[in-house]
C-alpha cells in the first residue's frame, strides 16, 4: 500500500491516517462482524487517477459504519457507548469512507487524495 | 487467517511478540518522585497489550506520580486510546496522579477527536506536567 501512495502521490501523513481508519474498521470487522467466531476480511488496493482507494469486504453481519450515529466526546466516558470511538476516528482519517452491501458482503471503501 | 495446528500457533505468536517489541519502544525513569514512562512508535492494536501489561505493573509498583511521555509516539488507535485510559484510572484508584506529555502530530490530533484533552490532564512536555503538581 505504501509503495502504491507514494506512486499516487499522497504524502505520507495522509498514508499514516489512512492506516488508523483500516485499523480502526479491521478491529470493528474482529469484533464484531462474525458473532458465530472466525471469518475474514478481503483488503483491495487501487490507484483512480489522483487517488489511493483501499477497499475491505467481509462476510459478517451488515453493518454500515457511515450510517452509524457518531459518539457526542463532550460526555462523560462512562455515559459513552463502547466502540463508536474507533469508527469516528476512522471517518475522520480519510477523505471519503463510503460502505455498500454487495450480495452478502460489507464493503468498505476509503479514498485518500494526493 | 485460522490457525489450528498448536506449534504454528505458539510460533505466530512469538513473531507477534516480537514484532510489537520492534513497533514501539518502552522505557521507564525518576523523575522528582514521578515515574515517566516513555513510548516511541506506534500503539496500536499490535503493541496495545505489552504498553497495558508493563504500565499496569508499574504503576501497582507504587512509585508515586505517574507522567506518558508521548513526545516519540507517532501513531495511536482507539485500541491504544482506551489502554491509557485504562492506566489513568488505575492509577487514580492508587492515589496517584497520572499525567499525559509531549501530543504531536496524528497522536494529538486523535486525542483531539477523541475528547480525551478534557478527560485526561494533559501537558506540553514532561517538565511542565511535573511542575504543575
Amino acid at each position: 500500500m505504501t509503495g502504491l501512495a507514494a506512486d499516487v502521490g499522497v504524502p505520507g501523513e495522509k498514508v499514516a491516517r489512512l492506516d488508523l481508519a483500516i485499523e480502526e474498521w479491521a478491529t470493528n470487522v474482529c469484533r464484531y462482524a462474525y458473532p458465530g467466531g472466525n471469518g475474514s476480511v478481503w483488503v483491495a488496493v487501487r490507484r483512480e487517477g489522483p487517488t489511493l482507494v483501499v477497499e475491505l469486504s467481509d462476510e459478517g453481519s451488515p453493518f454500515d459504519p457511515t450510517a452509524a450515529a457518531e459518539p457526542d466526546v463532550s460526555m462523560p466516558l462512562s455515559e459513552r457507548s463502547p466502540g463508536g470511538l474507533g469508527l469516528l476516528l476512522m471517518r475522520r482519517m480519510v477523505d471519503e469512507v463510503s460502505y455498500r452491501r454487495d450480495g452478502h458482503r460489507n464493503v468498505v471503501t476509503f479514498a485518500v487524495r494526493s | 487467517m485460522a490457525m489450528f495446528d498448536p506449534q504454528e500457533r505458539e510460533e505466530a505468536g512469538r513473531s507477534m511478540a516480537t514484532r510489537a517489541e520492534r513497533l514501539l519502544e518502552l522505557s521507564e525513569r525518576d523523575d522528582q518522585g514521578w515515574s515517566v514512562l516513555a513510548l516511541k512508535g506506534r500503539l496500536d492494536s499490535v503493541t496495545v497489550g505489552r504498553f497495558t501489561e508493563r504500565c499496569a505493573a508499574w504503576i501497582d509498583a507504587g512509585r508515586g506520580n505517574v507522567v506518558l511521555d508521548l513526545s516519540g509516539l507517532d501513531y495511536v488507535s482507539s485500541a491504544g486510546l482506551s489502554s491509557i485510559l485504562g492506566a489513568a484510572k488505575r492509577a487514580q484508584e492508587r492515589n496517584a496522579r497520572f499525567a499525559v506529555a509531549g501530543l504531536k502530530g496524528l497522536v494529538k490530533e486523535v486525542f483531539a477527536i477523541s475528547g480525551f484533552e478534557t478527560v485526561l490532564s494533559i501537558f506540553p512536555d514532561v517538565e511542565s506536567a511535573i511542575a504543575a503538581s
